[in-house]
């Protein structure tokens, strides 16, 4: 099960989750989007879409904004996608990997400071490594990086748990921010 | 420490994006790692009250420089879950918060730029002396900026600015009447372009003005922060950042624990942890059926 989570616009890369979308459907996965539009011409876009998705069992669209819903999703999700045009901080991925919900990003903004690829990272160890992660805006680029995501699920089910796991060890909470702000603090006080 | 963030937006009170919850995330982690930290906010008619608590008056005459005259104000003061926070409530015919919106005003410039002066009078005439005011985005871009300029010749000469940059896409861009408003004055010494004239535009940029005064400016995470300075993510910035590297780096923001948690998460059905991942494969079929 796939998720997205957020605001449908240009900075959330909202084409990129359309095709994703299909993708899914195609790799027989299941597709569910929480989020809704502020432009009125893409929240048409996707009401037709879900017009026609509806009574595909493999597929929910959420065109609405839902807390409730939103932790659920990230409890039950396998893969949540973040295919942004730009992300100065980002946190669906942050959540994603607290819930061991495996993050597939666009290698932008805060996403390159979380997410560290499972199979090209160079700067982690492979026990450390927590995502998937693809660099152009492209619909080839999305399916490198959610195939790559849907190749380790399928074929190596035990990999793709390790990876989650290794996910939920990361600790995203605001301790260590914190602790950096107030070395900012200590530093320009007078 | 005793820090004072001054914001246009608080979580859950006052949320529009994801500023809201950085401002309430960090305030409460630093209040938890033992310093003191209170908020100042505008007092919007639309913020959502009923996640305020033992609202009360802090200071009832608050007289704000503007233009040639002043703007009488109130400040009220109340908890957001744990926060203290000081609302500001200005009574004029421009009723500045009085629009049943955060944003999205034609005077937008103008209404924050009242904002931030009106913060830094509450703090000189209320004689709080924070060693650190942190401030957020453009909105809050000329506290750094009056700070430096006028309120260190009132007796807050040893206040110092952290200012975080969350959106380069807003920066603020006006026209010079913010100048006279505030009682900057001085058009030419501020319109130049090592202070607040915009990179692109005939115009004055106030997150310029937050940049090149604060003591130190951050966006938030390392990567953005080179994008920033690099690429066309900046927005016009990158120049300004360039010449201010040496004050300009990124901080990630965290995720609340105590919302975000599947070991305790009151939305989900079960509860998990590494050691017992296996619940969340159960949780799927609520999920997918309903």
């Amino acid at each position: 099960m796939i998720a997205f989570i957020g605001r449908l616009d240009q900075q959330k890369g909202v084409h990129l989750v359309h095709h994703a979308l299909y993708y899914s459907l195609q790799r027989k996965a299941q597709f569910v989007l929480l989020g809704s539009a502020t432009e009125p011409a893409i929240n048409d876009w996707f009401w037709h879409e879900k017009n026609f998705l509806n009574e595909n069992p493999d597929c929910h669209l959420e065109l609405s904004f839902n807390e409730e819903l939103a932790h659920l999703i990230y409890a039950a999700a396998d893969l949540i996608i973040v295919p942004s045009n730009y992300e100065p901080c980002g946190l669906t991925q942050m959540i994603g990997l607290q819930y061991g919900t495996v993050p597939v990003v666009r290698g932008v903004g805060g996403l390159v400071n979380t997410v560290f690829d499972w199979d090209y990272d160079q700067t982690h160890e492979l026990e450390e490594r927590n995502g998937f992660v693809f660099f152009e805006s492209d619909y080839a680029a999305i399916e490198s990086g959610l195939g790559r995501a849907l190749d380790l699920y399928y074929q190596s089910p035990q990999l793709f748990r390790q990876l989650a796991l290794q996910g939920m060890a990361y600790d995203y909470s605001w301790r260590e921010p914190g602790e950096q702000y107030v070395g900012v603090y200590e530093h320009i006080r007078a | 420490m005793y820090i004072v963030q001054i914001a246009s937006e608080c979580a859950p009170v006052i949320k529009a994006g994801g500023l809201g919850d950085v401002v309430y995330g960090l305030s409460r982690e630093l209040d938890s790692q033992g310093h003191c930290v209170e908020l100042i906010l505008p007092m919007y008619d639309n913020m959502r009250h009923d996640h305020v608590w033992g609202l009360h008056d802090a200071y009832k005459d608050l007289l704000v420089p503007w233009y040639d005259s002043v703007i009488h104000c109130s400040v009220f003061c109340g908890w957001v879950h744990g926060r203290l926070c000081f609302f500001v409530q200005p009574h004029s015919g421009d009723n500045f918060f009085e629009r049943g919106l955060y944003y999205g005003a034609p005077d937008d410039p103008m209404r924050f730029a009242f904002f931030s002066k009106a913060a830094l009078e509450f703090l000189l005439r209320a004689n709080k002396r924070p060693d650190v005011i942190h401030c957020h985005d453009w909105q809050t871009g000329l506290i750094p900026v009056m700070l430096y300029e006028m309120y260190g010749w009132h007796g807050m000469e040893r206040q110092r600015v952290c200012y975080t940059i969350h959106n380069f896409k807003h920066q603020g861009v006006c026209g010079p009447e913010v100048l006279r408003a505030t009682g900057l004055n001085r058009d030419d010494y501020y319109y130049r372009p090592d202070k607040l004239r915009d990179n692109n535009h005939d115009a004055i940029n106030l997150m310029k003005g937050g940049i090149v005064y604060a003591n130190h400016v951050n966006t938030v995470s390392p990567h953005h922060a080179w994008e920033a300075r690099f690429s066309s993510i900046g927005c016009g910035l990158q120049p300004t950042l360039d010449a201010h590297q040496y004050k300009f780096g990124g901080i990630l923001n965290g995720i609340d624990e105590t919302i975000w948690n599947p070991e305790s998460d009151r939305y989900i059905p079960f509860h998990y942890s590494t050691i017992a991942l296996k619940t969340k494969f159960s949780i799927k079929r609520p999920c997918v059926s309903s």
